[in-house]
Formats: C-alpha cells, sequence, structure tokens
C-alpha cells in the first residue's frame, strides 16, 4: 500500500475507473430492472403519514465496487418491497470499500492495537490520510450508488455517513438524496468520539434541516446523539424526524445503547430512526440495534420504541409507519413543553464560552 | 488503593419516599424518619420527593385541607397562614437535620414573594442551618395553569467533597437545566419529584436517567409515593450514576419500585472521576456549532 509518485497516481486512476460512474449505473439498472409499482403502504395519499426503514448492516470488505452496490441495493430494494418511502443507512457506510486497497485486512490486523495509525511497511499512514487518498474514489462510488437507487425506486435514502475529504479537513459526512435521486442536503458530524479526534477528522460546524416532500428531515451523525443540544436545536429549526447513523465500536449493552437517540427523541418530541453498522472489521467490533423511535405518548407499550431489531450483530431492517400530525397535536398539547429563555440567557453563555 | 483511602471518597445517600412514614404529628414523623434512616445506616444526605412539604402539612393539620388545585391563588390571599405552615416546615426539618447529623435536600413547597408563587425546595446541613433553596425553573402544563412562576436561578451547594445542584420537580425533564448544573461542576444532583398516574419505568428514565447519562454526574430521585390532592403518586426513586460505574451498566445504583420506603447507595467518587478523565463528555461538547443558533430559538419562547 505504501505507493509513491506516479505509481500512487495511476493506482489512483485505476481505482476511479473501477468505480466510474457509468459501470455502477449500468450495472444497478440491470440488477434493479423495472422496479414493481410501488408498494407504499399509506403515505402517497397524505404526505403526513409514511413508513421508514432503517438498515442494519454487516461490515465487509468490498473488493469492487460493484459488489458494494449490490449490497446496498439489496436493503433499498427491501425496504421498498416494505414500502418505505424514507430508507436510513448507517455511520461509516464506505469504509467497505477500503478492500479496494491491497492487503488493506492485513495492515489493519498487524495494527489493532494502536491509535489510529496503520504502519504499511515501516512507514505510519493516518485514518485521515488514507481517507485523503481513496475518498474521491469512494465520494463517486456512493453517490452513484445511492442516487441511482433512489432515482431507481423512487424513494428518499439517507444513504448514512462517510468519510471523505473536504479541502485539507476529513469529515463524517452523511447523505441524504431525494425521490428523484438529487443530492438534497449533507451533514458533517458535529462532535467526535476521542478516537475520531485522533485520527484526525474534523467536526461539523452546523446543524442542518432539510425541506423534503417528506416534511423537514435532519441527519446528525451517531455521537450527536449524546448531547440535547443536537436534537434541541433541529427540532426548534423545524425538524419532526431527525435520522442518527450509528457505528459503535463497544460490545452491545442495553443500557448504554440506549443513551444515544432514544432520550433525545423524549425531550425534544420529534420521530428518530436509527441505522447501526455492525460486525467485526479491521481491528473494531461494532454492534447496535437498529430501530425508531417516538415520544412514548406515541407508543403503544409506552416505551417510545415504535420498532427495534432483536439482534445487536446481525444484518437486518426495522421498519414502522411516522404520523407526523400525530407528533404535532402531542408537541402542542405536551404537559412537559416549557422554556425558561432567562434562566439560559443567564447561564449559558458564559458556560458555552459562545452563545 | 486502601479502603482507609476510599473511606473519604465514599458517601451514602438516600432517596425517601414518603411511603410507610408516619405523618399524623410532626413527632411521630420525626421518629419513624428516625427509625428508617437508622435502618438504612445513617446516609450522609437525604433528599425528599416533591410536594412532600405539602402532604405533611395537610397530615400534621398544620393547615386545613384546602383545594391543592388554587394552591398559588389561595396562598396570594392567604400569605400569613401559608408563612406559618413554612415556617413550621423549616424550623422541623432544621432539627431532623441536626438530630440525623445529615444533609436535607427538602421536597418542593410552594412559596411566595412579591406576589409570584414558586415551587422551592430547601436544603438543610447537618448543623441544622438552612443552606440555601432552589426555585423550579421549568412548569408543568398544569403548574402554569394553576398560576406558579418560574425561577431563574440554578445555584450549586457545598456538601462533603460534592458539589451538589436540585433538578425541582419538573426540571428533571429539561435537559437544559441538568446541563447548566454540570457545566458550573455539579458532581451530585438532588431530584425530588412527584409524578402522579399510571407508573411507567419509561417516562422516568426520558427524565433523570437521561439527565446524568448526558452529563455524567450522580443523581438521587426522590418520588412521591402516596396519595394527595385527589392524586395517586407512584413513580419510582433511585440512586442514579452514569452507566459505566454502575452495576450491569444500567445507569442505576440502586432503585425503588412504588411502595418502597427509601432508596439507599454509596456514590464513590473517584469511580467517576476516573471515568471523567477516560470519557470527559462535556469536553466534547460543541457550542460552536449550535450557541448562537439557540439562542435565538430559545429567545423566541421569551
Amino acid at each position: 500500500m505504501a505507493v509513491d509518485g506516479w505509481e500512487k497516481n495511476l493506482y489512483k486512476k485505476y481505482l476511479a475507473w473501477k468505480g466510474r460512474s457509468s459501470r455502477l449505473e449500468r450495472f444497478l439498472n440491470g440488477i434493479a430492472g423495472k422496479p414493481a409499482a410501488n408498494n407504499f403502504s399509506r403515505g402517497n395519499d397524505s404526505p403526513g403519514v409514511f413508513r421508514v426503514a432503517a438498515a442494519q448492516l454487516e461490515m465487509k470488505l468490498f473488493k469492487d465496487p460493484l459488489e458494494y452496490a449490490r449490497e446496498m441495493h439489496q436493503f433499498v430494494c427491501r425496504g421498498f418491497n416494505e414500502g418505505a418511502r424514507l430508507i436510513v443507512f448507517p455511520e461509516n457506510n464506505n469504509l467497505q470499500l477500503l478492500g479496494m486497497l491491497p492487503g488493506v485486512e492485513k495492515i489493519a490486523k498487524k495494527n489493532r492495537e494502536s491509535s489510529g495509525a496503520w504502519d504499511a511497511s515501516g512507514t505510519e499512514i493516518t485514518v485521515a490520510e488514507v481517507i485523503h487518498y481513496v475518498g474521491p474514489v469512494m465520494q463517486n462510488i456512493v453517490e452513484t450508488t445511492f442516487s441511482r437507487l433512489a432515482a431507481l425506486y423512487g424513494v428518499h435514502i439517507m444513504a448514512g455517513s462517510f468519510l471523505f475529504p473536504d479541502g485539507s479537513r476529513v469529515v463524517n459526512r452523511s447523505f441524504l438524496f431525494d425521490s428523484r435521486g438529487e443530492v438534497a442536503g449533507t451533514q458533517d458530524k458535529v462532535h467526535l468520539m476521542p478516537l475520531e479526534e485522533e485520527w484526525g477528522i474534523s467536526r461539523g460546524r452546523e446543524l442542518k434541516v432539510f425541506s423534503t416532500s417528506l416534511g423537514p428531515l435532519a441527519f446528525p451523525v451517531c455521537m450527536d446523539a449524546t448531547y440535547f443540544e443536537t436534537f434541541r436545536l433541529l427540532e426548534l429549526k423545524g425538524a419532526r424526524v431527525i435520522m442518527i447513523p450509528v457505528a459503535n465500536p463497544e460490545a452491545y449493552n442495553y443500557w448504554l445503547a440506549l443513551r444515544g437517540i432514544w432520550p433525545r427523541v423524549q425531550e425534544s418530541l420529534v420521530y428518530g430512526v436509527k441505522s447501526a453498522m455492525v460486525g467485526s472489521l479491521l481491528g473494531f467490533t461494532l454492534t447496535g440495534k437498529a430501530g425508531i423511535f417516538s415520544p412514548v405518548e406515541l407508543t403503544p407499550e409506552g416505551d417510545g420504541v415504535l420498532a427495534e431489531l432483536k439482534s445487536p450483530d446481525r444484518e437486518g431492517m426495522a421498519v414502522a409507519d411516522l404520523d407526523l400530525y400525530a407528533l404535532e397535536e402531542l408537541r402542542e398539547h405536551h404537559p412537559r413543553r416549557d422554556f425558561n429563555p432567562s434562566l439560559y440567557a443567564r447561564y449559558l453563555p458564559s458556560l458555552y464560552g459562545c452563545w | 488503593m486502601s479502603s482507609f483511602e476510599l473511606k473519604g471518597v465514599i458517601m451514602k445517600v438516600a432517596a425517601i419516599t414518603a411511603h410507610g412514614l408516619e405523618l399524623n404529628t410532626a413527632n411521630a414523623y420525626r421518629s419513624s424518619l428516625k427509625n428508617l434512616v437508622k435502618f438504612k445506616g445513617h446516609p450522609g444526605l437525604l433528599v425528599f420527593p416533591g410536594l412532600f412539604p405539602c402532604l405533611l402539612a395537610r397530615q400534621t393539620g398544620w393547615i386545613r385541607e384546602i383545594n391543592w388545585s388554587v394552591m398559588p391563588e389561595w396562598i396570594k390571599n392567604n400569605p400569613e397562614a401559608w408563612f406559618k405552615v413554612v415556617e413550621n416546615y423549616l424550623a422541623l426539618h432544621g432539627e431532623i437535620a441536626r438530630e440525623l447529623d445529615c444533609y436535607l435536600v427538602g421536597g418542593t413547597v410552594p412559596e411566595i414573594e412579591d406576589n409570584r408563587v414558586f415551587l422551592t425546595v430547601h436544603l438543610w446541613e447537618p448543623g441544622g442551618n438552612l443552606m440555601g433553596r432552589q426555585r423550579q425553573t421549568h412548569l408543568h402544563s398544569l403548574e402554569k395553569k394553576q398560576g406558579y412562576s418560574r425561577g431563574e436561578e440554578l445555584p450549586l451547594f457545598s456538601v462533603k467533597e460534592h458539589t451538589l445542584g436540585v433538578l425541582a420537580g419538573s426540571d428533571g425533564w429539561h435537559p437544559e437545566a441538568g446541563r447548566i448544573l454540570a457545566l458550573q461542576g455539579a458532581s451530585l444532583v438532588a431530584a425530588p419529584a412527584a409524578l402522579p398516574g399510571k407508573f411507567n419505568c419509561w417516562l422516568q428514565a426520558a427524565g433523570i436517567w437521561a439527565q446524568v447519562q448526558q452529563n455524567q454526574f450522580w443523581a438521587v430521585e426522590s418520588q412521591l409515593c402516596a396519595t394527595f390532592g385527589e392524586k395517586n403518586y407512584n413513580a419510582e426513586s433511585a440512586v442514579l450514576g452514569p452507566c459505566e460505574i454502575t452495576p450491569g451498566q444500567t445507569g442505576y445504583l440502586e432503585r425503588g419500585g412504588p411502595g418502597s420506603r427509601a432508596v439507599v447507595a454509596d456514590l464513590r467518587e473517584e469511580e467517576r472521576q476516573d471515568l471523567l478523565s477516560r470519557y470527559p463528555l462535556l469536553q466534547l461538547l460543541n457550542p460552536r456549532a449550535y450557541g448562537g443558533c439557540l439562542r435565538e430559538y430559545y429567545d423566541t419562547f421569551s
């Protein structure tokens, strides 16, 4: 993998050729065929009520971008057949493409204990450097794949988040594609885990809400759901469905996993959709359960869970219906909905250090 | 570390639920509370549930039966009568703190100032002196309807090696309040509350449990278990901590369902400090990404 000068450029061109858009589009058009008349459940005649699917993917390396496209197609097709109009994918949903780099598994295994630096032939390479090298190739592959899939099936796809170069920075960026296959918006991860900071990833600078035919959507990334500020700002900006792609590198524990999106949904009175990357790869074991969450008042069991997968380490798909009318009604009359702006103005400017 | 060294950083705390306490007279109450505290190993901090002072006032006969749903209005019309009730309550608990040699965090009690009525929590130190008070800063819709006002301060108090903050009543469900306490340096939060209606552990987890996990402080949540003002209060009291330093990583050191008299646990502050050095959640906050915007949106509720 340690390549320099013209060899480095030549190999990069080879990767770009393998992941070229025309090849991917031809492949996807072929396997998708002509999707059957859509099976959308209740959403077609009522824009505020629609079905959403959250994918749980098992991490695996792909040597060829077509294998990646096939895998993503399988989940989109499954969500479409379930009647979903919005399909959500997990965090780091491009790392599978590191399989295109020869010897990557061996390097990762050798450096499992190192702190974010991969030692190839005695030369340390940071994750950020790897992403700078293959990022543009990966970006084209994922954008082409999800754009084509969204257009072919006529669904919105939150494609998950990806490590991408952005100028001199590397960011963890999530993408939303609308049902025409256009990029409806992107969101950079705002709160980083200590490991990501070691990797040289940069923080996002703002939290955004995107207006779509399904309503205002937002999709911060994983650790962002640890902090109430993320969901509070997004709901006050108008988001009613907030998607969180996750890839948690820790052994599964019900309570640890509960700490992210679930309490944020309760505090902010929104719907939450969590998609998880699971499995072992590149020295990490990822766990999680994809799920769809709502305020406890809108769930039959009073537990705030509309759908959740049972296994924390196998692939699957959680599916549930969201009713934005019911949510709005609840928000309007919720007994604990209260704000105290003068209290916040008194303390938060100095405590946050900026206001 | 030897047990001697650890001794200085362990604090026993208790959530008192009011269930099973003898409340017919002030002396009966004092006596039954002392027995309970002795039985529970003399915790250094007792937290009483929301509305407990009102329940006590009614049961002991300090006040005649009144319509609690119009309490703020009644207090405005009868400030002297209510002042006497609060005076009795404060004096009694000063004595109890001294006799039990422990810190007390009282339940919420209506308090009038400048013709506004607040829901206030009082704190006593082991010498029996009043350390301070904390007014509830966020209101339930029913409390708004009844005419209560919001407090506008969230001070901290020194309690042994801890810095204590209070999340009174509804504040437990408002993450802004917990964040303000945590960023000021609270290591321990007392949460007196009273949750009427059918018991739902998930509704409770959305409150103090969620606040503890995103702020990494300890909390003593004391929920009223009693019938009061024609309502049944049946929630769960608990002592909570960050998942990583609690048994089974549940976030609960101890919890007691409706019907528990007291929930007691030891806080091992060194374990929390160790967690903070490994996983400093608040240092990973990114206020630049939302600080300015949040202010604009909050201001729309002014």
